[in-house]
């Protein structure tokens, strides 16, 4: 099954007068369970792809089916709905809100499921060990550091169970070995859950690391490997 | 999203930002409390005008009259006998008393005392049916018995002997004495002119005191009550039916006549049934009903001379949650992204003012209810006639202003929330999230 199906997919930005193209028909599948790397240059589409995929935004052109939902034409009602329980953030600057603590944090997703509060205490509290944060669990974001707030992003990510992760430059905020640690992160969850997962980076080195690199430049698919 | 999570996050928001909520809830407060305490000093005057009307007088005893008749100019059907049973047909009335009054003269004396009473003679046939609440004895039941008010007996005057110093009878009577008049005869004495002889001439009327009436029965009247037919003996013999050179066209007729009314609650109803009938009465619930509209008026115009004040704080609020949504842009971004829809985003805002609007209508209404307190201590301290009238307090907080002013700070909230929080669920979660 492919959870992600693109079909010469454009997105154009109008900015007054200004219309500006930042995807030129663009096509790909992605598989279940698979590690997906989208690599490119500043400038180069792969973040408006992501969000494309992530329902942040909706395109000008194209189609997409993002785990059996044709998504393309969906409101932001709708959106905002498919996004629960479908998709999984994880961005560069991590996005936690500061007044809450990890546990909160990364329940805050179960709350606005509607998921009652005894349940949602289990299951931040145990994706939060999952991740190695048990004693990091009632800390604010000002009290811990970069790896320790990405690893609550990945939680948060993780604890609405959604079959998709997308990961925007989750590694771009961090040193070399916390890097490398959430990296690894990733990974494991990728093999041990089957999540299927599509990572932004700028970082070739980095887009190696995943079962598939596609390259992008100026709105196009120039390349695609396959590392796994 | 559960209720209860959206509690929990808005009290989180508030608790962060304590100045700002402080002072945003400080204008509802005040606001609030304005409305509450102009009001409770309108429903606290109210009380206090209706106590005095209770004060002095029966509210469930009404007078008849004979009405007016516009069209003519004359006085319409007069009150006999018919009236009297068409009086008792109307439902709610619990007695009807038919009286003719003595006007010529009158006066009372029981041997050394004497006092002064009007006589009225009633109907002995439907003082049974009328409810009498006696102090002394029993209501007259035939001739020769007579019933005094509670006013007479205080008013007696002893006369005094002459004594050398005062032959010429100057202040001959003592100071008025409670004189006890159950079971003893007075005479009542009548009074007219013989234009032959250019005397006045008198004669006098014994009955036997058989009972006293209450205090409350009427407290300004100073009556005998005697048999009808003794009453209009007095008026015949005095000429009272040509009094002034007019005729009563017909001597059965009565002068006024009492009604009783069963319950207050009752007491429209019977007004209304007997200018239905033809006749004309007064109540003081008249009165009351006047006195309430007109304060019901002076309600309306205090609490929207307070409202305009909580409609300055409603633009505090708004002004509050706007700048609120600026600095959370980014959080806003992150909910959307999360999973939160448009509903959640409005609820959110929506009970963040809300609450705004409850904190400040909390203490409002407490310094309400301080400030309220104190005129109270203040007034009667001041105005000692009020503990004559068994008033304790000029200002009060009844239930429903309290339950009123709370509900309409919450409602001021969340209206001021409004346009916010429509413009918080607007915001493009891209665009939020990608704010420094």
């Amino acid at each position: 099954m492919e959870p992600i199906r693109i079909e010469n997919l454009e997105h154009t930005f109008h900015m007054g007068r200004l219309d500006v193209q930042v995807l030129y028909g663009v096509n790909l599948a992605v598989k279940e369970g698979e590690f997906l790397s989208l690599c490119g240059s500043s400038g180069s589409g792969k973040t408006t792809l992501l969000n494309l995929i992530g329902g942040l935004m909706k395109p000008t052109g194209g189609m997409l089916k993002v785990n059996g939902h044709d998504i393309t034409n969906y409101s932001e009602n709708q959106l905002c709905h498919f996004r629960r329980g479908n998709l999984g953030f994880i961005f560069q600057s991590y996005n936690l809100l500061p007044a809450l603590t990890a546990l909160d944090n990364v329940a805050l997703p179960l709350i606005f499921a509607g998921v009652k509060p005894e349940q949602r205490r289990e299951r931040a509290e145990a994706i939060l060990v999952r991740v190695g944060l048990e004693d990091r669990l009632h800390h604010h974001p000002d009290e811990m550091s970069g790896g320790q707030q990405q690893r609550v992003a990945i939680a948060r990510a993780l604890v609405s169970h959604p079959p998709i992760i997308l990961a925007d430059e989750p590694t771009g905020n961090l040193d070399t070995a916390n890097g490398e640690e959430i990296m690894a992160l990733m990974r494991e969850i990728n093999q041990t859950e089957g999540k299927t997962i599509i990572m932004v980076t700028h970082d070739p080195e980095k887009a190696r690391r995943c079962d598939r690199v596609i390259y992008l430049r100026d709105g196009h698919i120039v390349n695609e490997e396959v590392t796994a | 999203m559960i209720f209860g999570d959206g509690i929990r996050l808005v009290s989180n928001n508030l608790r962060r930002r304590k100045g700002r909520t402080f002072l945003t809830a400080l204008g509802v407060a005040i606001g609030t409390a304005s409305i509450i305490a102009m009001i409770s000093l309108a429903v606290g005057l109210n009380n206090v005008a209706t106590a005095s009307v209770d004060s002095w007088n029966d509210l469930t005893t009404l007078d008849v009259y004979t009405a007016w008749d516009q069209n003519t100019g004359q006085m319409k059907d007069p009150l006999t006998a018919a009236t009297v049973t068409e009086l008792q047909q109307i439902p709610g009335v619990s007695g009807v008393l038919a009286m003719v009054n003595y006007y010529g003269g009158g006066g009372l004396t029981m041997g050394r005392m004497t006092g002064w009473a009007s006589s009225v003679g009633v109907d002995l046939d439907t003082v049974d049916a009328y409810p009498f609440t006696m102090a002394e004895g029993r209501f007259l039941k035939g001739k020769g018995e007579a019933v005094v008010t509670w006013r007479v007996p205080e008013n007696m005057f002893e006369k005094k002997r002459p004594s050398r110093n005062n032959q010429n009878n100057y202040n001959q009577y003592t100071e008025p004495v409670r004189t006890d008049m159950l079971n003893k005869t007075i005479t009542i004495t009548a009074q007219r002119w013989n234009s032959d002889t250019e005397e006045q001439e008198t004669k006098d009327y014994k009955f036997k005191v058989v009972g006293v009436l209450t205090e409350g029965f009427s407290q300004y009247e100073s009556s005998v009550y005697l048999p009808e037919e003794a009453v209009r003996e007095m008026r015949k013999w005095s000429g009272d039916d040509n009094q002034g050179g007019r005729e009563r066209a017909d001597t059965t007729n009565y002068d006024n006549i009492k009604v009783k009314v069963s319950s207050r609650d009752d007491v429209e109803n019977v007004v209304a049934g007997i200018r239905e009938a033809g006749y004309e009465t007064w109540s003081p619930t008249e009165m009351l009903e006047e006195i309430n509209q007109l304060f019901l008026i002076i309600e309306i115009i205090l609490a929207g001379i307070g409202a305009i004040s909580l409609l300055v704080a409603s633009i505090g609020i708004m002004n509050t949650m706007f700048m609120s949504i600026l600095e959370r842009t980014r959080e806003i971004g992150i909910m959307k992204v999360l999973g939160a829809n448009l509903a959640d985003i409005r609820r959110l805002f929506l009970m963040e003012s809300g609450f705004i609007g409850m904190i400040g209508g909390v203490a409002g209404l407490l310094v309400a209810w301080g400030t309220v307190a104190i005129v109270n201590v203040v007034a009667i301290n001041i105005i000692p006639d009020l503990a004559g009238m068994n008033i304790t307090k000029v200002a009060i907080i009844p239930l429903w202003l309290a339950l009123s002013a709370l509900s309409f700070a919450v409602f001021i909230g969340v209206v001021s929330g409004l346009l916010p929080a429509q413009r918080a669920s607007r915001i493009s979660p891209l665009q939020a999230i990608r704010q420094d």
